[in-house]
C-alpha cells in the first residue's frame, strides 16, 4: 500500500492526455500503467474517494477526477466525499 | 548592470481566460491585470523573471526540488490535461537563467536546473493578460509551494535577495528586468475547505506588503500557517521572493488590491500589486 503508486496514476491523469481517455474507455488497461496494489487500483477504479483520501493521496491531483468528470464526479459531489472523508479522518471512524 | 524596473505579484486561477471571455473587459479580474499590465508595458522590461510553484507538471514526488530554474530556449503549455486557456510557447532567457543557475550555486542556493520545462496556467494564465503576444523573454524560478515540506519564508525571501544581487551584478548592461510573483494568498485547491478564503490572513499579508514590513511577514509565514490557508497557501512563498529581489528595504508598492476591494464582497484570497522599484 502506497500514497505515491496512488499519486502516481493521479498525476498521470493531469499530465497525460492518453491516459484520461484511456481511463474513460479502459480503466483496468489504464490502471495497469501504474504498479498498483490490487485494492488502490479497485479504489481509483471506482472513484471510491473516501478511500483514496485515506490512503493519502494528494488533494490538488485527487482533484482531477471531479475537473474531467470522472466516474460521474463533478465538484460538488466530489467536495462531499472529501468532506466526508476528513471528518472520518478527524473522529477515527471508517472512511 | 541590469536593472530591476518593476516588479508584479498577481493570482492565476485557470478559469480567468474563459470568464474574462464570457463576462467582458470590465470584469474585475481583466480590471486588474489590465492595471497591472499598463505598469508593465510603461515599464518597457527586455526579461520577465518569475517566481512560480509548479503544479506538478514538472516536478512530481519522485523528484520535487526546493528551487529550481529552467534553462531551456522556449516552453510551452498549459500542460495540464484539464485546459480552458490557449496554448502559448514563450520564450526564455536561457543564457541569463543558466546564470542565474551558476550564480546561485555560487552564492549558496543549491537550485536544480531543468534542461527541458513545461509551463502550465500558473505561469500562462499571467502572461495571457500582461504579455498576451508571448514576446517578452522569461527567466522562470520555481519554488516548491504545493507539497510539503516548503522551504521557509525568511529562505525564500533570501533567495530573492540573491536573485535581485544577481540580476543588478551579473546581467548585461542595462538590461530592463521586471519580477512576477504567480500565487493566491490563500486558497484550497480539491481539499476539503475548497471554496473558503481566509480573509484575516489575506488581510494580514496585503497589509505586510503595503507597508513593506518583511519581518512581520516573514515570522507570521510559517508553513503552518501557510496551510491554514489553504493547501496552495505556499504559493505566497513567490510574493516573499519577490520582496527580496527588490532588496533589503523594498519601495511601498504603486498599488495593491485583493479581490475584496471595492465593495467587500468575499471572492478569492487574490491580491493584484505593482512595485516601481525606481521611485523610494
Amino acid at each position: 500500500m502506497s500514497a505515491y503508486e496512488i499519486n502516481k496514476f493521479l498525476h498521470l491523469l493531469h499530465v497525460d492526455d492518453e491516459v484520461v481517455r484511456l481511463f474513460r474507455s479502459d480503466p483496468d488497461r489504464a490502471l495497469t500503467l501504474v504498479p498498483l496494489a490490487p485494492e488502490e487500483a479497485a479504489a481509483l477504479r471506482e472513484g471510491r474517494i473516501e478511500e483514496l483520501v485515506a490512503r493519502g493521496a494528494h488533494y490538488f491531483l485527487l482533484y482531477g477526477f471531479a475537473r474531467h468528470n470522472l466516474l460521474g464526479l463533478d465538484r460538488a459531489s466530489y467536495l462531499r466525499r472529501v468532506r466526508n472523508a476528513e471528518r472520518s479522518k478527524a473522529t477515527g471512524g471508517p472512511p | 548592470m541590469g536593472e530591476v524596473v518593476l516588479a508584479a505579484g498577481v493570482p492565476h486561477a485557470p478559469y480567468f481566460p474563459r470568464l474574462v471571455e464570457r463576462e467582458g473587459a470590465e470584469h474585475r479580474v481583466a480590471r486588474l491585470f489590465r492595471r497591472v499590465a499598463h505598469e508593465l508595458e510603461l515599464a518597457s522590461p527586455d526579461l520577465l523573471l518569475v517566481f512560480d510553484s509548479d503544479h506538478f507538471v514538472n516536478f512530481f514526488f519522485d523528484n520535487l526540488p526546493t528551487f529550481a530554474v529552467g534553462v531551456v530556449e522556449a516552453a510551452s503549455g498549459p500542460a495540464e490535461t484539464n485546459r480552458s486557456m490557449p496554448t502559448y510557447r514563450v520564450p526564455v532567457d536561457r543564457a541569463s537563467a543558466g546564470s542565474l543557475a551558476d550564480y546561485a550555486v555560487d552564492m549558496g542556493f543549491d537550485v536544480a536546473s531543468c534542461g527541458a520545462l513545461r509551463l502550465d496556467h500558473s505561469v500562462l494564465v499571467p502572461l495571457h493578460f500582461l504579455t498576451p503576444r508571448m514576446d517578452l523573454p522569461i527567466l522562470p524560478v520555481f519554488i516548491r509551494g504545493m507539497a510539503e515540506p516548503l522551504p521557509r519564508s525568511g529562505r525564500c525571501l533570501g533567495l530573492g535577495q540573491m536573485v535581485g544581487r544577481f540580476l543588478q551584478a551579473e546581467l548585461p548592461h542595462s538590461l530592463r528586468v521586471a519580477v512576477l510573483a504567480s500565487g493566491s494568498i490563500s486558497l484550497e485547491i480539491g481539499g476539503p475547505r475548497m471554496g473558503m478564503v481566509d480573509r484575516a490572513w489575506v488581510d494580514d499579508v496585503t497589509g505586510w506588503l503595503a507597508a513593506g514590513d518583511l519581518e512581520a511577514l516573514v515570522d507570521a509565514a510559517t508553513p503552518v500557517r501557510m496551510a491554514a490557508a489553504g493547501n496552495a497557501g505556499g504559493e505566497l512563498l513567490n510574493w516573499l521572493a519577490l520582496l527580496g529581489s527588490l532588496g533589503s528595504l523594498p519601495p511601498r508598492p504603486a498599488f495593491i488590491e485583493t479581490d475584496f476591494q471595492p465593495d467587500g464582497a468575499p471572492r478569492e484570497g487574490d491580491a493584484y500589486a505593482v512595485w516601481r522599484p525606481g521611485e523610494r
